[in-house]
């Protein structure tokens, strides 16, 4: 049962909260591009239900959707059709503003090429989000940022730019600003795609273990492997969802 | 059937509309800039050929005679070289403009149907038909001077004091005359029979003369065989004046638009580098930002020639389009200011006019200038190897490296989206530099122009200050002013000093003014060499003169020095015992006693000058209306001008003057803003993915927009800051040029206020030009943006 979050305190763990539901509600959810004349249907009705502390692994190949779902899911696209509720919040009904807003203080988004700002440090890169969601004072998010990457084992790389850091460092940076807003989803597109397969083991256990502290996890994967150690693994073929999708 | 290479290349005009659009502005504004060149040679030549038109005379002789029979003149046109004679009447009356006099130049017309020199026209109405009507320079309405139109009536004093009405019949004028409107005073053109009666002479003053063979030795011959008829058949010839002589290609105010068309020069080459640099930048970032074109190009088959000579083919595209609008643009800009200036300089509308040379260059810069400017670029391109362009994901990698990068790093007091856009500067310095040395040019430039103009308008006051007076008196009747009338002019309540003063014109290497003046007088002297005049050689009227800065320097003579002056009753010997450092009459003049002027020139009496005991404008006309019944109960019938009114309108025309100088910068300030506009959608064009990954995060609107608008402000202050070094040498520049010119040192003015006014200007109009730019960020979805490609 997914529990909205009522009130959340500057670092104040005691949450008030209200049993809703799942974390993720897709339902008929449509997507069509649009490039001039050309019309490229991404998803083509996609139900998908994710309960809070989930740990999923989208699947499928290339073209299938698996990305879309997770754009339709942060907020970055919007759908075409359907209906699409993320932590008890109905996307369709937010502007683009509300939108960033909304995924500042609840999702947090991992890249395939981490996308790190090469301009910021890696502790300035993971206290990117509470910045822009004004949490906290500088030095407060400082700590909380600080926090994340001792958590993700870059406690000595803090003062590093992303050009002198290792793509497994780069990625485990990119997952502690994910994370630097205590999100209560993160979604993951291909998160160790560009990884060797030890690092990218390593980056898996640290989703293991934010998911065990009850963080909803979504990602997309071609590594069976990976998606194995997922809770559910739901298959995405042509636009639709093949396999898992509801629990 | 063309190839899908060629296909490509005029695709990509169309394919990034917003960076299409800005390059063809660049190179418009580039090519508009070149046609800065052309207003010089185009202004000369339209008022050389006005004066060819009107004209215009050669020679001006100015013969004294109680009278000039018509068979004298007749026989003075057959001489040798005369290819035009006519004779006139000048005169300088007082005119009532309200209840203001106002003093007048009048100028005499033999037969308006029949001119040969210096032709009067009009332009609305109608040439004098009859006797009590006249035409009205259409200089006096546009300067201000006098705004009377077509039907209205003009009260003009005679010399003996009563005042007769004349109707406007017409509005004109003639290059010659209408080019001293501005600085003078307002002229009407009335016939010659008229301004005789109204001056109460009896005889033309003016001979006017335009020679076949304008040679100085064939001009010199025709002087000579002139003044031998007019010794001959005149019995009662008095004496010559100076002449006046206009070269061929001269015209009135050529010689101050010589010395503005250096500024002229130095704008349009500041405008042209600011552009080259612009265009530099632009081909730049339209070809890096295609690498991975350029990679996959390659990686079909695309050779370095082919793969180059299809985005030459794009950049001479853009470069034709952005020639075709610059010419669109550049040929009303220069024709505007080439009107505006023709009629500051030569007192004259002219006609539009072509450049051919304004239109090689243009294509030389429009066509040549963008393919040269593309070239660096696309080397670099040409090099990249196929993995290096596919793998290019428009993130600079390796930041933070440099120790610039370091030390920007250290600004930690800013807030996080300030930060980022301080550290994205860095990241492409190149390209933050090519944006920022326009902005500083166009800063540099301005403050250059306003220090020149501030030095000008300061030296200007003080030497009109320097004058002092605030009232001139001038005799219009049969009584001079003499040693009474000034104790009369004393005794008036409100005036402060009266005392002789004298202009005169002398051949001194040249024609010189003459001030004669008292040992004492309103005007505050600076002697920077020898002495001034003592009160001994006043009284005695001693042969002895004090040189301006700039006669002294172009003469090359020095204190002690006896020289040789012509005046118009012959050479006169004086003794040179001190130069003056002020800059009255450009340092041009000479000072000797008022006594040696009457003396040589044969007068018995000269103006007056008075200083008011108030300066304000209410007490000055008081006092000149004081002056005028004193001096008019006691019988002498007098002419005024009050000094203010000259102040102002010359203020006005230095402000006027002023605008047209800084209005000449605005191509480079417009070339600045464009870069930084281009600057700013090449940089956001760059950033897309990285938008759409802040997007993705949580960063608002205000958050892209704060990161955005700091590094356009940081790039236009640092603009700013190194267009103020360059904006002094500039300014030093210009003034060591005019210096040269004008044989007089100035006190260079850099004042701090129009720095800060720039700062703020700069400021204001980078966040106006980044409106745009910044709409496209904050409008940009994030999906949209991490799909970009």
């Amino acid at each position: 049962m997914y529990h909205l979050r009522m009130e959340r305190v500057r670092d104040a763990p005691v949450e008030e909260t209200v049993p809703l539901g799942p974390v993720i509600q897709l339902r008929g959810v449509e997507k069509v591009y649009r490039t001039g004349r050309v019309e490229y249907p991404a998803l083509r009705g996609v139900d998908l239900l994710v309960e809070p502390g989930e740990l999923v692994a989208l699947v499928g190949p290339s073209g299938s959707g698996k990305s879309t779902i997770l754009n339709v899911i942060t907020g970055i696209d919007r759908p075409t059709s359907g209906e699409v509720v993320v932590t008890g919040r109905d996307l369709v009904d937010l502007s683009e503003e509300e939108l960033a807003i909304w995924r500042g203080e609840q999702v947090g988004v991992v890249f395939q090429f981490f996308q790190l700002l090469p301009t910021l440090t890696a502790l300035e890169n993971a206290m990117l989000p509470l910045d822009f969601a004004r949490t906290g004072t500088v030095a407060e998010r400082s700590v909380r940022a600080q926090r994340r990457l001792e958590q993700v084992g870059l406690g000595t790389k803090l003062g590093n730019f992303p050009a002198e850091l290792s793509g497994g460092e780069q990625q485990r940076v990119a997952i502690a600003r994910a994370l630097a807003c205590d999100p209560e989803v993160v979604v993951a597109d291909e998160p160790t795609g560009n990884l060797d397969s030890d690092t990218a083991a390593e980056m898996f256990d640290v989703f293991g273990k934010v998911n065990s502290d009850g963080t909803t996890i979504v990602y997309v994967t071609h590594d069976r492997g990976l998606a194995a150690a997922a809770h559910r693994v739901v298959e995405i073929r042509d636009g639709r969802v093949s396999d898992g999708g509801l629990t | 059937m063309i190839s899908a290479h060629t296909r490509r290349s005029i695709r990509e005009l169309t394919r990034r509309k917003a960076r299409s659009f800005l390059t063809v502005l660049t190179i418009a504004v580039a090519v508009a800039g070149i046609w800065l060149f052309a207003i010089p040679g185009n202004i000369d030549a339209s008022l050389t050929e006005r004066t060819l038109v009107d004209g215009m005379h050669t020679i001006r002789l100015a013969p004294a005679v109680a009278d000039l029979p018509e068979q004298v003149v007749g026989e003075l046109r057959t001489t040798a070289n005369v290819a035009a004679l006519d004779v006139r009447t000048l005169g300088r009356t007082q005119m009532r403009i309200g209840d203001r006099p106002q003093g007048v130049v009048l100028v005499g017309v033999s037969d308006f149907e029949n001119q040969a020199v210096n032709i009067v026209s009009v332009v609305d109405g109608a040439l004098p038909t009859a006797a009590g009507q006249l035409v009205t320079d259409f200089e006096n309405a546009r300067t201000g001077r006098y705004n009377g139109l077509v039907g209205d009536t003009v009260a003009l004093q005679t010399n003996f004091g009563n005042w007769v009405t004349f109707d406007v019949t017409g509005q004109g004028g003639t290059v010659r005359y209408s080019s001293e409107v501005a600085e003078d005073a307002p002229f009407l053109y009335l016939r010659d029979a008229d301004v005789q009666r109204v001056m109460g002479y009896s005889a033309p003053n003016s001979i006017d003369v335009i020679a076949t063979d304008q040679s100085p030795a064939a001009v010199g011959a025709m002087v000579a065989q002139l003044r031998t008829t007019l010794a001959t058949e005149v019995s009662d010839l008095a004496y010559w004046d100076v002449l006046e002589v206009w070269e061929e290609g001269t015209w009135p105010g050529s010689e101050d638009f010589e010395n503005f068309v250096v500024l002229f020069y130095v704008i349009a080459a500041i405008a042209l580098l600011a552009a080259l640099i612009l265009i530099y930048t632009t081909m730049n970032t339209v070809v890096r930002e295609q690498t991975r074109e350029i990679g996959m190009m390659k990686a079909v088959g695309g050779t370095r020639r082919r793969i180059g000579l299809g985005y030459l083919r794009t950049a001479l595209m853009l470069g034709g389009i952005g020639t075709l609008v610059g010419i669109a643009i550049g040929i009303p800009l220069s024709n505007g200011l080439m009107s505006f200036m023709s009629e500051e300089f030569g007192g004259t509308s002219i006609g539009w006019r072509l450049s051919g040379i304004a239109m090689v260059l243009s294509l030389l810069v429009g066509l040549g200038g963008t393919a040269l400017a593309a070239g660096p670029a696309l080397r670099r391109a040409s090099r990249i190897t196929v993995r290096e362009a596919i793998e290019d994901h428009g993130l600079v990698a390796g930041y933070g490296l440099s120790r610039l990068d370091r030390a920007v790093t250290r600004a930690s007091f800013l807030s996080r989206t300030h930060q980022m856009g301080l550290r994205n500067l860095t990241r492409r310095a190149g390209r933050s530099l090519a944006t920022a040395l326009p902005i500083a040019l166009a800063v540099g430039t301005m403050l250059a122009f306003a220090a020149v103009s501030i030095t000008a308008l300061d030296e200007t006051e003080k030497s009109q200050n320097l004058e002092g007076g605030d009232i001139i008196v001038w005799n219009n009747g049969a009584r001079g002013l003499d040693d009474r009338a000034v104790a009369l002019i004393e005794s008036v309540p409100g005036v402060e000093m009266a005392h002789h003063m004298i202009y005169s014109t002398v051949e001194f290497d040249g024609e010189r003014n003459v001030w004669g003046l008292p040992a004492v007088s309103t005007y505050e002297h600076d002697v920077i060499d020898g002495r001034w005049f003592t009160e001994a050689e006043a009284e005695a009227g001693a042969r002895v003169v004090v040189l301006g800065e700039a006669t002294a320097t172009l003469t090359d003579t020095p204190v002690g020095a006896v020289i040789t002056v012509e005046t118009r009753r012959g050479p006169v010997e004086m003794e040179v015992i001190g130069v003056d450092g002020q800059l009255v009459n450009d340092a041009q003049g000479m000072f000797t006693p008022y006594r040696t002027v009457l003396d040589y020139e044969g007068w018995t009496s000269g103006n007056t000058w008075v200083r008011t005991t108030e300066p304000d404008e209410a007490a000055v006309d008081a006092a000149a209306s004081s002056i005028h019944r004193t001096l008019e109960a006691n019988g002498y019938t007098i002419g005024s001008s009050l000094r203010y009114i000259g102040r102002n309108e010359n203020a006005a025309e230095n402000r006027l003057v002023v605008t047209v100088i800084m209005g000449m910068g605005l191509p480079i300030v417009a070339i600045g803003m464009i870069g930084l506009v281009n600057s700013m959608t090449s940089n956001i064009l760059d950033r897309t993915r990285e938008i759409g990954i802040l997007r993705s995060i949580g960063a608002r609107r205000r958050d892209l927009r704060s990161m955005f608008r700091a590094e356009g402000l940081v790039v236009a202050a640092a603009g700013w800051l190194l267009g103020i070094p360059i904006g002094y040498l500039l300014g030093r520049l210009i003034m060591w040029v005019l210096e040269h010119e004008f044989h007089a040192a100035f006190t260079y003015l850099f004042p701090v206020w129009p720095i800060l006014v720039a700062l703020i200007v700069t400021m204001l109009m980078t966040l106006l030009v980044l409106r745009l730019p910044l709409r496209k960020v904050i409008r940009m979805r994030p999906g949209d943006a991490l799909r970009y490609e």
